[in-house]
């Protein structure tokens, strides 16, 4: 009776059975975060393999501050000090008081031999956040002024006095958020140096006479490209073309 | 006589006749000085000196004789040298005595006297002291590895005469540990030596440090009745690979004496000096062969391997050091570990921080202090910076793990937990302004205060990554154009209403008039008194509020006594018309003391005086 009970219950257990190995194992212990063998790499001193971690975490988060400032550390342990000012730059562009960038911005520009250039109330103005702002700003502003103007032009009250006032304060904000905003985006044609040293010259070609010599993370204003020569406004307001490949945009085409 | 005994017996007779030829070619000594000197003035009982005479301008004079209690000095020769210039020729004459001590104790070579041409001159007496013969320095097997027979040889008949020997000081081993062998050449001590340049030890799976320049023993051993000297070179091998190596051979060459040829004992003035030279070739190169060894080599074991260990094998010791004791959060401490011990100082690491929670830590600057020559002892100094990021009081902590061959396992240290006392803001503070004498006496000399940019970048951040910005500039973002709408649209629609509103005047006009003659019609049949007046002041105030433009109910006698385009009587009669409304409105009756009846003549009085009105300027 138990051996009959036994051999009619058998196919349910064995379509159980093959269920149970058919369902996936469950999945293996998440790997260890690629931060932290970022990092752990960084620690090591294994500065290629921390370079490209954080490279891949980089395209795959998007600029993050932190990211920004390790992989600038690495850069610089590495003795890339142009890139690693560049990407300290825009560290500071994401995050304008972020301390260490900052200070490891000047010790990479002073290892280099750049001067390091005043921080003063203006440099976080050339920052993500005071775009932002200044955009909002420049809205809200222009919006304030034509809302008062056409309060002006159709009311028909006796508060003009008041509407008046509005228009005037609506029409200096805006001003002022524009000009600020004006000068924001005319930043974004900074580029940095980023090999140890680059040579200006007064026309695309090698043989050219020399305008400058630069030093990695010297900040240069891109006026045009042509070919592998970038034209550009020199530390010294001069003009003069530099190799593309010494350069790089401290903004990518899709931050601007 | 064959040629070689004539060659033989010329040479015995040519030294001391070139030796007399010299004392006699000089005879114009004059003012003659002698001094004397020992080369050294303490000896071993089995040790020898020399005693050297230098005369200056003796001109001809004798070998003095003289004896000395407890020491046996036998004349070896001497040398001499002329010399012109403006003061004319000076000649000095070195007699070369060999010295060798019968007796322990103080021996003094008193006064010799010297005669020369212009008198006798008497030396300075000198003193020198024989100490008990010094034991061989015995190297660790000595006993057990008597000096071969038949050592390897270049020459056959060197066999008894040198040998050479691998010693190692342990017969296993681990990959990576540093052991150190001596390689020993000996030679026999009658024999004149030297080392030509340095062995090279053969053999596979280890590495060898640079062996450095040999130290030199006489009478390093004795077997079978004789001397021994030596010269030892050390190195440090490192096994690369386990399992069972063997080292060497390893090949000494050094240029030595044929025995054969070199001059007899207590031979002549010119076998001691010219001997070697016109034996020709006497010194020859010869090569002698330390035979393998064998060096049993374990691999390193995986159990119990710490995380820090980073291939230091040997017997280490750590000690810290943390500079400030006080400071204030983010200011840096400098902690200074040093690793002292035996063993392979190329992979001894800075020590790793336990806990990185509160600190930031810098890479470390390293120095390392060798104890001997192969850099397998020594001190190893890291010094790291670390930088509290929250208030701490206590330094961290940090381990270093090295495996120990001896005890055959792996040992972590961990340094000593120093009070610290990391404060939020307050400012930095050196050690020897706030420490306990105690501590004060262990920590460095205070720094300088750190600067506001500090030499070397800050570390890298492991905090938690914040969320990531968009590269997106707002006044492109779809999100910031949408947004854009609402204002648009609010403004829009109040424009448009306020463009758009239909003609409200006209309307208001027409809306009014109509009014006007719906209470005109209606004060025609209405009986009521109170009613009646209610309606003939709403119709002058529609009146008004049509020609005024105003609301009707602003319409009031202030405005009726202001309103100069009314000829005095009307503006009189509508002022009783409004008094006599708000008596009957708000009093329940007026003046004439009729409160509900109204009669036909009140009526027609105020139905004139309303239809009057509304003729331009009511002038009609």
């Amino acid at each position: 009776m138990a051996i009959a009970d036994f051999l009619r219950r058998l196919p349910l257990a064995l379509c159980c059975l093959l269920v149970l190995l058919l369902v996936p194992a469950p999945a293996r212990a998440a790997d260890a975060n690629p931060f932290d063998q970022a990092c752990s790499a960084y620690d090591r001193g294994d500065f290629p393999a921390a370079k490209q971690a954080y490279d891949q975490l980089l395209a795959t988060q998007g600029w993050n501050p932190t990211l920004l400032f390790n992989l600038a550390n690495t850069e610089f342990r590495s003795g890339a000090l142009g890139r690693a000012a560049l990407l300290y730059q825009r560290t500071l562009w994401i995050a304008p008081t972020h301390r260490q960038a900052a200070d490891n911005l000047h010790i990479a520009l002073e290892r280099s031999g750049t001067p390091n250039p005043p921080r003063d109330w203006t440099a976080p103005l050339h920052s993500k956040p005071a775009r932002d702002l200044a955009t909002l700003g420049t809205a809200l502003s222009l919006w304030a002024l034509l809302a008062s103007i056409a309060f002006l032009l159709l009311a028909r009250t006796r508060r003009t006095i008041a509407a008046s006032l509005i228009t005037l304060a609506s029409l200096v904000g805006s001003a002022t958020c524009g000009i600020l905003l004006v000068h924001n985006i005319r930043e974004d044609s900074i580029a940095l140096v980023t090999t140890a040293q680059a040579t200006a010259r007064l026309a695309p070609a090698d043989r050219a006479s020399i305008a400058a010599q630069l030093t990695a993370g010297t900040p240069v204003h891109i006026l045009s490209v042509r070919g592998d020569w970038t034209y550009c406004t020199l530390p010294n307001d001069s003009q003069g073309w530099l190799p593309s490949a010494s350069l790089e945009e401290l903004l990518p085409i899709g931050a601007r | 006589m064959n040629p070689a005994a004539f060659l033989s017996h010329l040479r015995n007779l040519l030294g001391p006749l070139l030796a007399l030829l010299l004392l006699v070619a000089h005879t114009h000594a004059a003012n003659p000085t002698v001094s004397t000197r020992l080369a050294k003035d303490r000896i071993t009982l089995d040790d020898i000196t020399l005693l050297v005479l230098t005369v200056t301008d003796a001109g001809k004079m004798r070998l003095p004789e003289f004896n000395v209690p407890g020491l046996q000095i036998t004349y070896r020769g001497q040398s001499q040298q002329f010399r012109l210039d403006n003061n004319g020729r000076t000649q000095t004459l070195q007699l070369t005595f060999e010295v060798r001590p019968l007796a322990e104790g103080t021996h003094t070579i008193p006064a010799i006297p010297i005669e020369t041409n212009a008198g006798q001159i008497t030396t300075q007496p000198l003193q020198v002291s024989v100490l008990p013969p010094a034991p061989a320095p015995q190297p660790p097997n000595a006993g057990q590895n008597p000096p071969p027979t038949g050592a390897a040889s270049a020459d056959p008949q060197q066999t008894s005469s040198a040998f050479a020997e691998l010693v190692l000081p342990k017969k296993e081993a681990y990959i990576g540990e540093p052991v150190e062998v001596e390689l020993r050449l000996h030679v026999d001590s009658r024999i004149t030596w030297d080392i030509e340049h340095r062995p090279v030890i053969q053999g596979e799976g280890f590495t060898a440090e640079k062996i450095p320049n040999p130290q030199k023993y006489n009478r390093y051993r004795q077997a079978n009745g004789v001397f021994y000297d030596a010269a030892i070179f050390r190195t440090a091998l490192s096994p690369s690979r386990a399992g069972t190596l063997s080292i060497g051979p390893a090949e000494v060459p050094f240029l030595a004496q044929n025995p054969n040829e070199r001059p007899s004992q207590g031979g002549g003035l010119f076998d001691m000096f010219f001997g070697q030279v016109l034996s020709g070739g006497s010194l020859r190169q010869y090569r002698i062969a330390a035979p393998v060894v064998q060096l049993e080599v374990k691999p390193l074991p995986v159990t119990g391997r710490p995380k820090s260990f980073s291939g230091a094998i040997g017997s280490f010791e750590l000690h810290t050091q943390a500079t400030p004791l006080k400071a204030a959060v983010g200011d840096p401490i400098t902690m200074k570990f040093v690793v002292e011990g035996r063993g392979n100082f190329d992979r001894v690491s800075a020590p790793e921080l336990i806990e990185q929670k509160g600190w930031r830590t810098y890479p470390p600057n390293t120095q390392f202090q060798p104890g001997n020559e192969l850099g397998t002892s020594g001190s190893k100094q890291f010094e790291i910076a670390v930088i509290p990021d929250s208030p701490q009081s206590k330094a961290p902590l940090f381990e270093f793990s090295y495996f120990d061959p001896e005890k055959a396992r792996y040992i972590t240290l961990t340094s000593n937990p120093l009070p610290l006392q990391i404060e939020g803001t307050s400012p930095a503070q050196t050690s020897t302004s706030g420490a306990t004498p105690s501590t004060a006496a262990n920590s460095q000399p205070p720094q300088p205060p750190p600067a506001t940019v500090p030499n070397d970048i800050h570390g890298i951040l492991y905090d938690p990554l914040p969320p990531t910005a968009s590269l997106q500039p707002l006044y492109t973002s779809r999100a910031f154009l949408l947004a854009q709408l609402l204002p648009s649209a609010a403004l829009g629609a109040w424009v448009l209403t306020r463009c758009c509103r239909p003609n409200n005047s006209a309307n208001r006009s027409k809306h009014l008039q109509t009014q006007k003659r719906r209470l005109l019609s209606a004060l025609a049949t209405e009986q009521n008194r109170t009613a009646f007046f209610q309606g003939a002041v709403d119709f002058a105030r529609t009146h008004f509020a049509l020609a005024s433009g105003r609301d009707p109910l602003t319409f009031d006698l202030g405005p009726l006594r202001d309103d100069s385009s009314l000829p005095p009587q009307k503006r009189q009669a509508l002022a009783d018309l409004l008094n006599t409304h708000a008596e009957l409105a708000y009093a329940g009756h007026s003046q004439s003391g009729r409160t509900t009846t109204l009669s036909e003549q009140e009526r027609e009085k105020i139905l004139a005086l309303l239809t009057t009105i509304e003729s331009p300027h009511g002038n009609s």
